[in-house]
């Protein structure tokens, strides 16, 4: 028992360790996605060229609203109690999306092979 | 189920809600959806080991009906159920092979399997399988939060056979 508990304590240490390596990792290698895709309930609601800012604006959705600068894109305001996503912050070309759980809001990333029809959603 | 043991479950979910409550008026510290100590799961924790798997489960349910239905936004009954149920089956596996010494394990295992349910109900009502990406940041917050709860519910474990068994 003793022998299995040691062995599971590393394990866990290098689970954690492991998903550590995928966040430098992801972060690392996923870079010039510059299209931000916008999706509510599932629906691709909008898609921005962010190279293509030249000013900076909002867009209002039904709970938040999304701030579009060149180059990055992020939510400034929200209805929920958490605000979980407007603390998730700008993203610029990562892996990372931000995600609005209660709204049923996520932004994420794309390049432009992986287009995305604005009508279908698909 | 006897009486004593009905009673006791009721005890239990009504503890349960009252730590859920109390956790969810904390802020949270880091903005990740998920991430949390998660301390409610310390009695479902010794309720495994002291009423019995079961009784558990039954302490679960009621806790996380009870507090969709009091402090729950739309979604949240869904994401508590897929993660409660998973965290639960693996906590009950996990307790028979690790027993009272290894309470911390069982708990980690629950904590890991807790994520994977909200993640796995994350994807499916955003269909957006880049949520995914936090599943990362939530494995390394479930084998903290995981070893924090356990050493909790090793102890009041201990304490409870010791004194009422």
């Amino acid at each position: 028992m003793r022998k299995s508990t040691k062995l599971l304590a590393a394990c866990f240490s290098v689970a954690a360790i492991a998903a550590a390596a995928g966040i430098i990792y992801l972060n690392a290698q996923e870079t010039g996605k510059k299209f931000a895709c916008i999706f509510e309930d599932g629906k691709l609601v909008h898609k921005i060229d962010l190279t293509q800012v030249t000013r900076a604006y909002t867009i209002e959705l039904e709970g938040n609203i999304v701030f579009v600068e060149k180059g990055q894109i992020s939510i400034i305001e929200a209805d929920c109690p958490d605000k979980l996503c407007i603390k998730q912050g700008a993203i610029e070309n990562g892996a990372r999306p931000i995600v609005c759980l209660p709204n049923n809001v996520v932004i994420k990333l794309t390049d432009d092979e992986t287009d995305v029809d604005l009508t279908t959603g698909a | 189920m006897n009486t004593r043991k009905t009673v006791l479950v009721a005890l239990m979910a009504c503890l349960a809600l009252g730590i859920y409550a109390l956790e969810s008026i904390v802020p949270p510290i880091v903005p990740i959806p998920g991430v949390k100590l998660g301390l409610a799961n310390v009695v479902t924790l010794v309720a495994i080991y002291v009423l019995g798997c079961r009784a558990a489960f039954a302490t679960l349910l009621i806790r996380i009906v009870l507090s969709s239905l009091l402090f729950g936004q739309a979604m949240s009954f869904l994401f508590s159920l897929a993660g409660g149920v998973l965290c639960w089956v693996a906590m009950r596996f996990a307790s028979r092979f690790f027993g009272t010494s290894g309470v911390w394990i069982v708990s980690v295992f629950g904590a890991l399997f807790h994520s994977a349910g909200q993640i796995l109900v994350a994807i499916a009502v955003t269909s957006q399988l880049a949520v995914a990406y936090y599943f990362l940041f939530l494995i390394i917050s479930s084998i903290i939060s995981g070893i924090f709860t356990g050493i909790c519910a090793s102890y009041c474990i201990k304490l409870i056979q010791k004194r009422f068994l």
